[in-house]
């Protein structure tokens, strides 16, 4: 009982861990489950101009820090004599270009690569203090009490305040109150800061998020966007301050959060601020490998493709080879097949990748059956069976030549495809047929021979399916998989598929007891 | 196709599978295998036991040895050639006698002395052993069976199978050479397997590949009710062969020579399935009832006994229930 019990722990472990690793991989770190998939990634970037005005000049460029759903790489910055220093915190990046003189006026770019990631994140942390209420003369002060008192009468929490409040602002629905605050407002001043004036009347923290909605404009002049994000106790809800509209749009780009600036320049005038995004189709896969390499999973070493491009050539049949021996263990123990050789029936089948299926079957019947008349032949010389073995092994090896130079002159190229063919192999089936042929007659032989070549066939049908090949590139850890698969199987102890056949005279009704 | 399932389940049919899985792997330890696998080594076994065995009269094991061959065969004029490590009867050349500088085989086929010294060269070389190993051919006495089979058989020599689980023999029968199988008691060479009464050891219906056969192919001869000699020395002998070679699931395979009796032939640590298409039963409720006993200390007599009371034609075999299959897996 014990030992039944370990071998369904073990299968169904490496099972599990083969499928949460690569449930990990797709999910997480987005590689794609299907092969010549492709995301969308976007070039984004700065173009600062400035003009020299007096003195040493200093400009800072605020860099995309922890854009919530997207990873910022491949971030490059052309400004030929300015010193660049970069501030890097976790929630807070800049770029700090400085120069002791501008001559002439200059143009300095930020770019990056900005692609797609699999989680949001939290893109600023918990407010520290209780928003204070801010200061205003009155009537100001009079009329924000009268606001919160309103909105908050219509309201149940946080969210339901701020939406009710955008409400207001922008029109939607009528209140004196507002209407005064918007007389009052400046020209240069946005509703957004007069939307955080008033939420912070209810003690309500608030965050504005600057960026810009990725692909809506491309390869243009864009405009950068602001959001509102409002503290609700536990999250940051986002919502658009002019529309009302809650959430965050998939494709804004966090670009800095908070009341600075984006560029800030001392010491000369800029005249000029470009921003641009271009959407640039990516293999998703080499895009699932940069986000790996960025989140520093580890993940990213358990792939083939971090070999070199020959090795991977070699793994990518190697990994394979798993799938055409779970084929034979299947034709074996569950339909009853019988071959030469345990597992020469995949060794042939790896031949027929090189050739084909068709072709591969017919120059493998044909060399087999050649290599059978010489065997015969041989056996009438008497030799001793590891030279006579080496004699068969040498025939095949010249068969396969003469195949080759016979189908390179008649303009066939399936011949030249022999070399990969496995000789050792097809010389031992060659001796076993042959023993079969002495033992048992020429039927069984054929028979038995068949079966190895119907297994071969199968076995490479499994392996030459498209998808396998690059799930095992990507996922190597799918042969964990079979490898519980075949555990499982190997505490299959029931009937085989031909025992029902063979043993149907047993499956007459038992007669009844006397 | 369930319904096929379910009637083999319930004829209590042993499937390959279940039979290496939870059979050979449990009961047969890997260290006892070589005690059957290699015939020199099982013969002295049996000897050490006092188990009547087919003398030995040489082993050829290397290859300047098959020069010498008549050497060692002395004026022996019929022996076998078997390959120490052969299975399933291959590379058995059987010699019933010599003409001038010629062998004679069971077909009655003229050898010379060259093929013969080939077919020593291959047995040595290991075409015919497991995996290929250099092999050691044995050269036995013939046996000349027992005339009560003279009209079951083709040439060659009838054997009879028992399979023996923890001692206990659990099921029976005689594989009968037809022309065919060239001489040569093995089923998947044409040979007839029939299944024998394990309480009486009077024959039944037999089979030939999958197919029943009432009567000998080349004889005519009919092939149930045939009463085998000696039979419950067969049975103790096949229930002793546990104790010689600690194998919990083996097929003995004994021949009844003219002059000796019942002998040992050779045991097989994997021996096949066929038996229950002779017997038309199922082994797996045999192998049931044999575990149900529990832990018994009895002695190869009592054993055989037990065997020949319970597995009696007239004691029909429980159906095996599915409690049964549960208990055990």
């Amino acid at each position: 009982m014990k030992r039944s019990r370990q071998w369904v722990s073990l299968s169904l472990l490496l099972i599990l861990l083969g499928a949460s690793s690569i449930a990990f991989k797709v999910v997480r770190l987005g590689y794609p489950p299907l092969p010549d998939m492709e995301s969308a990634a976007w070039s984004l970037q700065a173009r600062l101009q400035l003009e020299p005005e007096s003195g040493a000049v200093r400009v800072s460029l605020l860099l995309p820090a922890q854009p919530s759903g997207f990873n910022v790489t491949r971030e490059n910055f052309i400004s030929r004599g300015f010193g660049l220093t970069l501030e890097e915190d976790p929630l807070h990046r800049q770029a700090d270009w400085a120069i002791r003189r501008l001559r002439e006026p200059k143009v300095l770019y930020y770019r990056a690569l900005i692609i797609p990631d699999t989680q949001q994140r939290a893109f600023a942390g918990r407010p520290d203090n209780p928003t204070p209420i801010p200061e205003l003369e009155e009537p100001l002060a009079t009329a924000l009490r009268d606001i919160v008192a309103d909105v908050r009468a219509e309201s149940a929490d946080t969210r339901t305040f701020t939406a009710a409040l955008l409400a207001r602002l922008n029109g939607a629905v009528a209140d004196e109150n507002i209407d005064f605050f918007l007389a009052e407002l400046d020209s240069g001043k946005d509703t957004i800061d007069l939307a955080q004036t008033l939420l912070a009347g209810a003690h309500i923290p608030t965050l504005k998020l600057h960026g810009l909605l990725l692909g809506e404009e491309a390869d243009q002049r864009v405009k950068m966007a602001t959001l509102l994000a409002v503290f609700n106790d536990t999250d940051w809800v986002v919502f658009d301050p002019r529309t009302g509209h809650q959430g965050l749009p998939s494709n804004f780009f966090i670009w800095w959060t908070g009341d600075r600036e984006l560029v800030t320049v001392d010491g000369a005038r800029m005249t000029d601020l470009q921003i641009s995004d271009k959407q640039r189709m990516k293999s998703t896969l080499e895009l699932a490998e940069k986000r790996a390499e960025l989140q520093d999973s580890w993940m990213r070493y358990v792939s083939i493709l971090q070999l070199p491009i020959q090795t991977q050539a070699v793994y990518e049949i190697l990994l394979l080879i798993p799938f055409g021996i779970l084929v034979i263990v299947l034709l074996r123990n569950f339909v009853g097949f019988s071959s030469f050789g345990t597992f020469a029936p995949v060794l042939i089948a790896l031949a027929f990748r090189e050739t084909e299926l068709l072709k591969g079957i017919v120059l493998f019947i044909l060399i087999v059956s050649l290599g059978l008349f010489f065997r015969f032949y041989l056996e009438r010389l008497r030799l001793l069976l590891v030279p006579r073995l080496a004699a068969v092994v040498t025939i095949v090896v010249l068969l396969m030549t003469a195949i080759s130079l016979i189908s390179n002159q008649l303009g066939l190229e399936t011949g030249l495809s022999v070399s990969l063919f496995p000789m050792v192999i097809i010389s031992m089936v060659i001796e076993r047929m042959s023993v079969v042929w002495e033992e048992r007659g020429a039927f069984a032989s054929i028979k038995e021979g068949t079966g190895s070549l119907a297994m071969a066939a199968l076995s490479f049908m499994a392996m030459s399916i498209d998808i396998l090949s690059y799930w095992v590139a990507v996922f190597p850890e799918i042969n964990l998989i079979v490898l519980g698969l075949i555990i499982a199987l190997g505490r299959y102890t029931g009937f085989r598929l031909l025992e029902l056949t063979r043993f149907r005279q047993l499956a007459v009704k038992p007669e009844p007891a006397k | 196709m369930i319904h096929r399932i379910r009637r083999l389940k319930e004829a209590g049919l042993l499937s390959l599978n279940c039979r290496n899985g939870d059979y050979i792997l449990q009961y047969n330890s890997r260290r006892f295998y070589p005690l059957v696998d290699d015939k020199v080594l099982c013969k002295q076994r049996m000897l050490q036991y006092k188990l009547p065995v087919p003398v030995l009269i040489g082993l050829v094991s290397l290859m300047h040895e098959t020069a010498h061959f008549n050497e060692i065969l002395g004026d022996h004029s019929e022996f076998v050639i078997k390959p120490a490590h052969g299975s399933g009867g291959d590379g058995i050349m059987v010699v019933t006698g010599r003409r001038r500088d010629y062998f004679i085989d069971s077909d009655g086929k003229m050898i010379d002395q060259d093929t013969l010294e080939h077919h020593l060269t291959n047995v040595i070389g290991g075409l015919y052993s497991l995996g290929g190993q250099p092999d050691v051919a044995m050269i036995e006495t013939l046996v000349h069976f027992d005339p009560a089979f003279s009209r079951l058989t083709y040439h060659g020599v009838p054997d009879i199978r028992v399979i023996v689980y923890k001692g206990y023999p659990v099921m029976a029968m005689s594989r009968l050479p037809t022309r065919q199988s060239h001489g040569k008691a093995n089923l998947h060479q044409g040979a007839i397997g029939v299944g024998i009464d394990l309480a009486t050891g009077v024959t039944m219906g037999g089979v030939s590949g999958n197919s029943a056969v009432a009567h000998h192919p080349d004889t005519g001869a009919p092939i149930a009710g045939f009463q085998v000699p000696g039979w419950s020395r067969i049975l103790q002998m096949s229930a002793s062969c546990y104790e010689a070679v600690g194998l919990g699931y083996l097929g003995a395979d004994i021949v009844l020579d003219r002059d000796f009796g019942p002998l040992i032939l050779e045991l097989n640590a994997r021996p096949g399935l066929n038996i229950q298409l002779a017997n038309r039963k199922g082994l797996r409720s045999r192998l049931l009832a044999v575990d149900a006993l529990g832990e018994r200390h009895d002695s190869p007599e009592q054993r055989a006994q037990w065997s020949a009371a319970t597995f009696g034609n007239s004691t029909p075999d429980k159906p095996v229930n599915s409690e049964q299959l549960q208990a055990t897996s």
